[in-house]
C-alpha cells in the first residue's frame, strides 16, 4: 500500500489545487453520477479525453505514474469484463473459440469497466489536489448545518482513521514476516489463520491506541476547535459552470 | 473517574481504528477453497462487540461515508457513490445495522460466549437481509441467482468469522472494557 501511489496527494501549483476545495467536492461528485449515468461508447471516449486533459493540464499530475498505478485494479477489471461476457445473454461471436461469451457480455464488460476506471480517475484527480486536512475541512463545512450531526467529531475521526492506516499496514506487514519466518503459512486451517492474524493484530492497535489516547489527553484534546476558513473565488464558479454544461452536454446530447 | 468527555474520546478514537481496521479488512484476504474471505465484514462484527450499539455504528457509518465522498476504501479499492448505489451496495448498508445489532444484542458489561454468538448470527442475517435483496433487485436477477451469487459461497467464511470473532471478544473484551474504563469498577474474569 505504502508504494501506491494512486490516491496521494500532490503538492504542485495548479488551477485544481489553488481551487476551493468545497467546489472541488461538488464538481467530483458531478463527474462520478454522470460516469455512472452514461451509455453510450462517444460519450466514454469524451469523458476519458476531459479526464486526461484535466489531470495533465488542470492538475499537473504525474500521469504517467498514475497509470502505472492502475495495474493494481487490473485483476478486478479483468474480472468484471469475464463476468460480464459470460453471464449476460446474447448472441455469440462468429468464429470466438470460446463458447459462451456474448457480444453483449462482452459490451457489458467493457462499458462496466471502463466506468470503473474513470471513477478512480476523478478520485485520483480528486485526492491528489487536495490535502487530507483540506479533505477534512470540506466534510466538516458541509455537516455543519445538518442538526444533531458532531461534525468536530466527525472530522477528527476521519484524521484519526487516516493515522491508522498505516499504523495498521505496519503492524501487519510486521505480523506477517515474523509469522512467515516460523513456517505459519504452511497452515491450512482458515480458522486458525484469522486466528493468527487477527489476534496480533488486535493486542497491538490497541497498546497502540490507548498510547495516542493518552497523547491526545494530555494536550487537553477537545471538540472545541479553530474553524478552517474557505474563501471562493469568481475562478472556482467559472470551473463549476464549466463542469455542469461539460457534463450536461455528455448526458444529454444525443451521440 | 469516567467522566463522560474522557470516555467520549476514548470511543471516538477506537471508533475510528476501526473504521481503519474495516478498511484494511477489505484488502487483507484468506484463501478458503476457492472463494477468498475478506475481512472487512469480520472486523465490522467486532467493532458491534468491542463498541457497542452507538460507536460500533458510528465505526462503521464512517466507513461507508469515507467511501461515499470518493476515498478509495471499499473492498478492492473501490469508492465512490456508484459503489454505494451499485449491485453490492445492500451490503455495505448491512454492514452499519450488522454493527448496531452485534453492539445491541451483545453490549453488557460481562462477556457472555452465547449470548456474543446469538449476536453475532443475528448481525449476520440481517446484512445478509440487506444484501441479498438489493443484489437481485439492481442485476435483476431471480431469487435463486442471487443466493448463488451472494450467499451460499459465503456461508462458511461467515460461519468461520462468527467463531473467530466470538473467541477473540471473549479474549480480549475484559482487558479492552477495562482500558475503556480506565478505572478499577470493571472486576478482572480473564479464567472465564
Amino acid at each position: 500500500m505504502a508504494q501506491i501511489v494512486l490516491f496521494h496527494y500532490f503538492p504542485r501549483n495548479s488551477i485544481l489545487h489553488d481551487m476551493d476545495g468545497r467546489v472541488k467536492l461538488i464538481c467530483m461528485i458531478l463527474f462520478s453520477v454522470v460516469i455512472s449515468l452514461v451509455q453510450s461508447i462517444p460519450s466514454f471516449i469524451i469523458l476519458t479525453a476531459g479526464l486526461i486533459l484535466i489531470t495533465l493540464l488542470a492538475a499537473r499530475l504525474p500521469f504517467i505514474t498514475l497509470l502505472k498505478d492502475m495495474k493494481y485494479f487490473s485483476i478486478l477489471i479483468l474480472i468484471i469484463l469475464l463476468v460480464n461476457s459470460f453471464v449476460i445473454p446474447g448472441r455469440p461471436i462468429p468464429g470466438f473459440p470460446l463458447p459462451g461469451v456474448t457480444i453483449e457480455g462482452v459490451m457489458t464488460g467493457l462499458m462496466a469497466s471502463w466506468r470503473l476506471v474513470l471513477i478512480i480517475m476523478v478520485c485520483a484527480i480528486m485526492t491528489g489536489t487536495t490535502s487530507l486536512i483540506t479533505l477534512k475541512n470540506v466534510v466538516e463545512w458541509y455537516l455543519r448545518p445538518i442538526p444533531l450531526v458532531p461534525e468536530t467529531r466527525i472530522a477528527t475521526m476521519i484524521n484519526l482513521t487516516f493515522v491508522f492506516i498505516p499504523v495498521i499496514f505496519d503492524t501487519v506487514s510486521e505480523m506477517l514476516s515474523a509469522q512467515k519466518a516460523r513456517c505459519v503459512e504452511g497452515r491450512r486451517n482458515p480458522l486458525k489463520r484469522i486466528m493468527f492474524i487477527a489476534f496480533p493484530l488486535l493486542v497491538q492497535t490497541f497498546r497502540r491506541t490507548e498510547e495516542l489516547i493518552l497523547a491526545m489527553e494530555a494536550r487537553c484534546y477537545s471538540d472545541d476547535r479553530t474553524r478552517a476558513v474557505f474563501a471562493t473565488t469568481a475562478k472556482d464558479w467559472l470551473i463549476l459552470a464549466f463542469s455542469v454544461l461539460f457534463l450536461a452536454v455528455i448526458l444529454f446530447y444525443p451521440f | 473517574m469516567g467522566e463522560s468527555t474522557a470516555l467520549n474520546l476514548r470511543l471516538t478514537v477506537f471508533a475510528a481504528l476501526f473504521t481503519a481496521l474495516i478498511i484494511i479488512g477489505g484488502y487483507l484476504s484468506i484463501p478458503l477453497g476457492a472463494v477468498p474471505i475478506a475481512l472487512a465484514d469480520f472486523f465490522v462484527m467486532l467493532a458491534g462487540l468491542f463498541l457497542g450499539k452507538k460507536w460500533g455504528l458510528a465505526g462503521a457509518a464512517l466507513y461507508v461515508f469515507l467511501g461515499a465522498l470518493g476515498l478509495p476504501v471499499y473492498a478492492g479499492g473501490k469508492a465512490g457513490l456508484a459503489v454505494l448505489f451499485g449491485p453490492t451496495g445492500g451490503f455495505l448498508f448491512g454492514y452499519m445495522a450488522l454493527a448496531f445489532v452485534v453492539g445491541l444484542i451483545a453490549s453488557q458489561k460481562k462477556p457472555s460466549v452465547l449470548r456474543n454468538l446469538t449476536a453475532l448470527i443475528a448481525g449476520n442475517i440481517l446484512l445478509y437481509a440487506f444484501g441479498i435483496p438489493w443484489l437481485k433487485t439492481v442485476l435483476n436477477l431471480s431469487w435463486e441467482a442471487a443466493l448463488t451469487a451472494g450467499l451460499t459461497p459465503f456461508i462458511p467464511g461467515a460461519v468461520i468469522k462468527i467463531i473467530v470473532a466470538a473467541a477473540i471478544a471473549q479474549a480480549l473484551l475484559p482487558r479492552f472494557n477495562k482500558s475503556i474504563a480506565d478505572n478499577a469498577e470493571q472486576p478482572e474474569d480473564e479464567e472465564q
